[in-house]
């Protein structure tokens, strides 16, 4: 009986896994990197350029260094939920990358392999709820480690996270309405053949989404959890060693896969722009899908150059400007774009 | 559907009055006009002027059995807005809110008079019991409220989950929620069904507080604030109890037999506990407590002889006991002290306050004359008729007659004592407060007269 | 063994079936081993030289008084229970948004009714105040 499966297809699945975790982890890590240098750049310095060429081999060294750092729970702290704290989070940032579609069906070995890890009916709705989980690891490790600044933090990014997690849920409905399904590869399928990207029908659901992700992401301006300079250094702030750099890495990963989420569900995901991939594929030009996923990390690459761009530009919010921005503007932005929506396709549909 | 839905609005309507306006004085007549409105609104649907048109696929079942109840709610509310309007502002801040929270109590009794699916009566308990719990807790800085609403909502949400595994077991013996259907379901899964309805009834019980599941409303009776309690124990309790008399005319009847033992056992305990506990009792307040648990005995009679017979009595059951109940806790809230001294001398204070108060309580005792005697008459003849025990029967009276006891105590202290010490004092009442008593005890005289003008509207 | 996902001739591809869920509840398997690996490895790379010093709280240098279990700001709360309030009525629209052509402008309708108590929810915690943090 349990030869039934098909064994070739898990072994295929899992090695796509490896790849793909494996492929976030070392973007994760060159985006300190491009972080650092950015920062750098905009502020008229060099930044990291010691180890090898251009210090591109400095993130491997960050990383390598917190292995060897020592591990220091504090004794007032609640040991169990510290460790879970940080184990958590990066579970999160982890299990994200499971239903987006990082290209077509490219051929290997004479296999048609999908380069989607699981492609579920649900797919949106997954992330949401794997997101949202996010949340736990933040509120677990600041209470845990029964630091006051700690808690602080973590009560805010908590407060934060779920501000935020309305406004953009509301914002997605109305681009759901123009799709009619929550599963990721239909919603790019969809862009490729009509050719034009979401976000020329949903500017403004677009724009709730990405400010919204900015405050997922606790990245600045609503970088408050880590405001340095009142809790001096946010909810890791009792971490040494891999617990924060777990928590670091589940931020920068974070980061990258709300940009995936962005290009999957606005920009076409890998959809290359001016070509009518089908076309060419009925051709027998199959090597095409090879560029998908290559347009789809370019496309990336431009959202977390903003990420980069607006940290480096706006200063932080207030906290209650912060909270008013969620929900006293965000929220009925995003339901009156969703009413319109709804209008203007009916009456268009008519 | 008329009172579902018009409740439901008015209650938003209220919470945003709260928003917009300052005056305690127009939120009050406002609260006062919409209860007004929702009772002509209901008498027009049991005139046949439904306002509404909904498919709702067999959930709700508007019979003229559960619009002459809800008359009977809306217009005992009525009368409790008018009486006692003013001390809720005594409570808190939140009045608006108190009076929202009314009317949402009042949207879940609409419910609970008119389910026909499981599904349905527990909404509607839950609609009902969750304001209730904020209401209990209303006045934040005493501690005393505080408990009683903690305690209210635990016990309240074990009752509830208690409740949803029956109607889970339910569902799992007959595959569906609808009365009609679990009455008629072909057997197969007694055991299965026999679960369900016990939880359902432990779990109903224990809403109409019914011994032995009675323990939490001395103390929660006891800690809300006296205005709501008056609510609580009067037309939230006459509601949950037409629900239960639905339930069981639907879902038990098929085995109603086998059912009468255990509601044999439920109706003694709880009139005897009821009236024996409340004997002992030093304050009114937790005298009156005891005596709705007493009164629920007698209300459960309807349920064990099941008939037109034992409908009617419910219904006047319903009437009488609001009434009387409402009448006696707002000149309750007038006294400085609830123990029976409080009311030494009464009589010699304020004649008035003092003589429809004996009326209430008369009724209460179900002395002839009044509605409470025709009310508990009706009930044990619905139970005879059904063919009852005479022993149950003989029971039931002399539990009355202990009854007599403890009301007869606060009429003895109004009238044959005298006030000892100058600090016990009434708060001055409004002549607007006398005229509605005298009212509410002129209905309760003429209902113990002429008790079938309340019956007409069922049958036509 | 009747494994769910062997039903369906290619239930991994199936969007309808529960085995398309397979290769999520890999990845759950890989994430764990990883991190229960990195947490391994970094657990036996570190020196340990722990000191009661090392051990305290951090409170920027100065001696920390008291700890964290205090009670905190009513207000994240507040926001705690609104946001299960308001994330329950958004997830509602989500089964509307899916079968949005379909209803037509009757399903329209009905959807404006419920953003309007939605609405009504709203203005009015907003206008209770309870989303003030400058008190």
């Amino acid at each position: 009986m349990l030869l039934a499966i098909d064994w070739l297809l898990l072994l295929e699945k899992l090695v796509l896994i490896v790849i793909i975790v494996s492929v976030s982890l070392v973007i994760a890590m060159y985006e300190t990197y491009a972080e650092r240098k950015i920062a750098a750049f905009m502020q008229d310095r060099r930044g990291p350029n010691r180890a090898g060429p251009f210090g591109l081999l400095q993130p491997l060294a960050d990383g390598g260094k917190l292995f060897f750092k020592e591990e220091i729970i504090p004794n007032t702290s609640n040991k169990f939920l510290f460790i879970l704290g940080p184990c958590l989070a990066m579970m999160t940032a982890m299990m994200t990358s499971a239903v987006i579609p990082w290209g077509g069906t490219v051929a290997v070995f004479g296999r048609s392999v999908s380069l989607q890890i699981a492609d579920i009916n649900i797919g949106i709705l997954f992330v949401f709820g794997v997101v949202s989980m996010g949340v736990y690891g933040i509120m677990i490790g600041g209470w845990a480690s029964n630091n006051k600044f700690s808690l602080l933090a973590a009560l805010r990014g908590a407060s934060q996270m779920i501000s935020y997690e309305l406004a953009m849920g509301l914002s997605l409905i109305a681009l759901l309405m123009m799709t009619g399904s929550l599963r990721l590869s239909v919603i790019v399928d969809q862009q490729m053949t009509s050719g034009v990207w979401n976000v020329v029908y949903q500017p403004l659901g677009f724009l709730i989404f990405l400010v919204c992700a900015f405050a997922e992401c606790n990245r600045t301006p609503f970088d408050l959890p880590e405001a340095e300079n009142e809790l001096n250094f946010g909810y890791h702030q009792e971490y040494s060693s891999m617990k924060l750099g777990f928590y670091l890495f589940a931020e920068y990963i974070n980061m990258f896969i709300s940009s995936v989420i962005m290009a999957t569900l606005y920009f076409g995901g890998y959809d290359i722009p001016f070509v009518n991939e089908a076309a060419l594929i009925a051709k027998g030009n199959n090597w095409i899908q090879w560029i998908g996923p290559l347009v789809l990390i370019i496309k990336v690459g431009f959202f977390i150059f903003l990420f980069m761009w607006v940290r480096w530009t706006i200063p932080r919010f207030r906290y209650d400007q912060l909270m008013n921005l969620g929900w006293k503007k965000l929220i009925p932005l995003a339901l009156l774009n969703m009413v319109l929506t709804g209008a203007l396709v009916l009456w268009l549909k008519k | 559907m008329n009172a579902i839905i018009f409740s439901a609005i008015f209650g938003v309507v209220m919470m945003f009055s709260g928003v917009f306006f300052s005056s305690k004085q127009l939120i009050r007549n406002l609260a006062i006009g919409l209860m007004a409105a929702l009772l002509v609104l209901n008498a027009a649907e049991l005139q046949g002027y439904g306002l509404f048109d909904i498919n709702l696929n067999n959930m709700l079942h508007f019979t003229s059995f559960g619009l002459v109840f809800n008359c009977i709610a809306f217009a005992a509310t009525f009368i409790y807005l008018l009486l006692s309007a003013r001390d809720i502002e005594q409570v808190g801040v939140n009045l608006a809110e108190y009076f929202a929270l009314i009317f949402f109590i009042l949207c879940g009794v609409g419910i609970a008079t008119s389910f026909n699916s499981l599904l349905m009566l527990f909404l509607a308990i839950e609609i009902i019991s969750i304001p209730l719990y904020i209401l209990t807790g209303s006045d934040k800085r005493n501690l005393k409220s505080n408990e009683a609403s903690l305690k209210y909502f635990l016990m309240g949400a074990f009752s509830t989950g208690i409740m949803l595994m029956g109607i889970a077991l339910i569902y799992g013996a007959t595959g569906t929620f609808s009365l009609d259907a679990i009455a008629t379901a072909t057997k197969g899964f007694e055991t299965l069904l026999t679960g369900g309805l016990l939880l359902l009834l432990i779990a109903m019980s224990f809403k109409v507080s019914a011994a032995p599941f009675h323990f939490w409303t001395p103390d929660v009776y006891d800690g809300a604030p006296t205005v709501f309690t008056s609510f609580m124990a009067t037309i939230v309790k006459a509601a949950i109890f037409a629900a239960f008399i639905k339930l069981f005319e639907k879902a038990y009847l098929p085995s109603v037999a086998s059912w009468k033992a255990a509601l044999t056992f439920i109706i003694v305990a709880t009139l005897f506990i009821g009236n024996i506990t409340a004997v002992f009792q030093q304050s009114v307040k937790r005298m009156l407590a005891y005596s709705s648990i007493a009164q629920a005995g007698f209300m459960l009679f309807a349920l064990f002889g099941y008939s037109d017979f034992g409908k009617e009595g419910i219904l006047l059951y319903a009437a009488a006991y609001s009434a009387a109940t409402i009448g006696i806790f707002a000149i309750l809230l007038k006294m400085s002290d609830y123990t029976f001294d409080g009311y030494n001398g009464l009589a010699k204070r304020e004649p008035v306050l003092a003589f429809v108060n004996t009326i209430f309580l008369l009724s209460l005792a179900g002395i002839p004359l009044t509605a409470g005697f025709f009310a508990k008459y009706y009930m044990l003849v619905a139970a005879v008729k059904s063919g009852a025990s005479l022993w149950l029967v003989i029971f039931a009276v002399l539990c009355a007659a202990v009854s007599v006891y403890y009301y007869f105590r606060v009429i003895q202290a109004m009238y044959f004592k005298t006030a000892t010490t100058e600090d016990v004092t009434t708060a001055p009442v409004t002549i607007n407060f006398k005229v509605i008593l005298i009212v509410l005890a002129a209905i309760i005289v003429l209902l113990g007269l002429f008790p079938h003008w309340l019956f007409t509207k069922v049958y036509f | 063994m009747n494994w769910i996902f062997l039903q369906v001739k290619n239930p991994i591809t199936d969007v309808s079936s529960a085995g398309s869920y397979l290769p999520i509840a890999i990845q759950l398997i890989f994430a764990v081993l990883f991190i229960a690996a990195m947490m391994g490895l970094t657990h036996w790379l570190g020196p340990k030289r722990n000191t009661a010093d090392k051990l305290e709280n951090f409170a920027s240098g100065i001696e920390s008084h008291g700890d964290a279990r205090q009670p905190m700001a009513i207000k994240y709360f507040l926001v705690a229970i609104l946001f299960v309030l308001f994330d329950v009525e958004v997830i509602f629209f989500y089964p509307y948004a899916v079968n949005f052509r379909q209803l037509g402008w009757e399903g329209f309708f009905a959807v404006l009714m419920f953003v309007g108590f939605f609405l009504a929810g709203f203005f009015y915690i907003i206008k209770k105040g309870a989303l003030n943090w400058e008190d």
